[in-house]
């Protein structure tokens, strides 16, 4: 429960991280979310999209139709200087919020 | 029967209120993704089947997929693209629509005429139907529907597709603005003859317009259809025409006299007299009265100067009078002139304005000159005739002189 609602205000942030190592397409970045959490988050297949478009609609990200190795068209994402700013931002401020969490939960043990 | 994936990216497209080519794009990218996901899961060990079934449940609800990209392609600007669009495809199509009303209305009238007209010479009778200028209004404001039905649909659509939102999300506004703005037009400004079916029609034109905002896929009809319906219109005017024969008239003109044992004088006053005697008199020897905008403005001559003098108070007043059929006579009953108009005194000439049409209900006036006499008693100086008249204004003016009259 918890976790679930933490995870739905994160979708953007870690869909801007995961595009920092480069361009991937929308089932490769729920794909890479969920291996680089080592399988702890797994967020929403359905909010994935319009977080992805809501961030090209801001200009932090590009995205562009092309042929993929084997499957369908795919589009590919990719992020833009804007988006980089977007993210390091979004980065410190989880820096210091998990922080301040971190600090709290340890004094409460 | 389509499967699950199918299924399931038909209802995000219904769903989806974005121009075709951004829906397109959408809606091949979940494609994209369910393919991926379902192989995935093929993969893993599940039947083809099952594996898609379950990459659609992945995606989660159809409807609040669909609601949550809309969400994510909207600007600020598209709200202001929608606006436009809504007030443009309204002001075009209402006014085209109403056009079109307006040649309906034209037809049906042209046919009902002639065939009112054929009618009178097979007859050899004028026949009279008594369609006053009021009810030219009915059939203005009928046109007006028209077009508040088509605008209503047209500023739905065009909102919604400029906007980016879907029609129940646009609907709401281009109601209340729509229904605002036709009021405004058919019950504030519009300045007509009116009677209480004409004050009606007009006043539900805005409801006409809530009528097509709701049906917004009503669209403006093609040329032939118009053209097959002005046909229809045509026929049925000179049927109906034909076949009611309007109300027969002999033609007849009606002369109008003043008679105090006929029309009840007393409602007025009594009869001019000279105060102090029991001979009649004239008051005036000479009168004359030209129409004037909503009235009549009249010119009197006092034949006694010594009677004016003695009379004071002097102004022109309006009474309802029966309809021409009934035979001329005051309407019983009243006791106060319905309109008043000041008259100025310039040597023995007497002269005013009196603007009668702005009473409800009232088709025909008996326009005269009072003045009070020596003892405080209103006196009956003449009269210019039955005046036709019709009240003029707009709907709200309607309404306001029924509540102080």
């Amino acid at each position: 429960m918890l976790r679930s609602q933490l995870l739905k205000g994160t979708v953007p942030y870690l869909v801007l991280s995961v595009l920092g190592d480069g361009e991937l397409y929308g089932y490769e970045i729920a794909q890479r979310i969920r291996q680089r959490s080592g399988a702890q988050l797994a967020p929403s297949e359905g909010s994935l999209y319009p977080a992805l478009h809501s961030l090209e609609q801001k200009g932090a990200l590009v995205a562009e139709w092309r042929e993929g190795t084997r499957g369908p068209r795919r589009r590919y994402y990719r992020l833009t200087p804007h988006g980089g700013t977007l993210l390091a931002a979004a980065h410190a401020e989880w820096e210091a919020f998990s922080g301040g969490i971190s600090r709290v939960t340890r004094t409460a043990e | 029967m389509m499967n699950a994936r199918e299924q399931f990216l038909a209802e995000v497209a219904t769903r989806l209120p974005l121009p075709d080519e951004v829906r397109a794009g959408v809606l091949a990218e979940l494609d994209a993704h369910l393919t991926d996901a379902t192989e995935d899961l093929i993969a893993q060990g599940r039947d083809p089947v099952q594996a898609e079934v379950e990459a659609v449940a992945r995606l989660g609800s159809a409807p609040s997929l669909a609601r949550e990209l809309a969400r994510a392609h909207r600007s600020r600007g598209q709200l202001f693209a929608a606006a436009g669009a809504g007030t443009w495809a309204a002001l075009r199509d209402g006014t085209l629509a109403t056009l079109l009303g307006w040649l309906f209305v034209v037809v049906g009238t042209i046919a009902a005429t002639a065939t009112l007209s054929a009618a009178s010479r097979l007859l050899g009778t004028r026949i009279d139907v008594g369609f006053g200028s009021s009810w030219n209004t009915v059939l203005t404001a009928l046109g007006l529907h028209l077009g508040a039905l088509f605008s209503g649909a047209a500023a739905v659509r065009a909102a919604a597709r400029r906007g980016w939102r879907l029609a129940t999300e646009v609907r709401p506004w281009v109601m209340a603005a729509g229904a605002l703005a036709w009021g405004w037009f058919a019950i504030v400004l519009l300045q007509q003859p009116l009677n209480w079916v004409s004050v009606i029609v007009l006043a539900l034109v805005p409801v006409t317009f809530l009528l097509g905002a709701t049906f917004e896929r009503l669209r403006r009809p093609r040329p032939g259809v118009v053209a097959v319906s002005l046909l229809v219109v045509a026929v049925l005017a000179f049927g109906l025409t034909a076949a009611l024969g309007g109300s027969g008239g002999t033609g007849g003109g009606h002369f109008y006299e003043w008679n105090d044992t006929q029309h009840g004088y007393a409602m007025i006053a009594p009869w001019w007299q000279t105060p102090g005697s029991s001979e009649p008199m004239l008051f005036a020897s000479s009168d004359s009265g030209w129409q004037a905008p909503g009235g009549v403005s009249v010119t009197v001559e006092a034949a006694n100067p010594d009677s004016l003098g003695r009379l004071s108070g002097f102004r022109l007043e309006a009474w309802r009078t029966a309809q021409p059929a009934d035979g001329w006579h005051l309407e019983l009953g009243q006791r106060t002139p319905f309109a008043i108009g000041d008259v100025t005194v310039d040597g023995t000439t007497l002269s005013g304005t009196i603007r009668f049409n702005q009473t409800p209900g009232v088709t025909w006036a008996e326009v005269v000159l009072t003045g009070v006499g020596p003892g405080g008693q209103r006196y009956l100086l003449t009269s210019f005739g039955p005046q036709q008249t019709e009240f003029r204004g707009s709907v709200v003016d309607w309404f306001v002189a029924l509540t102080s009259h």
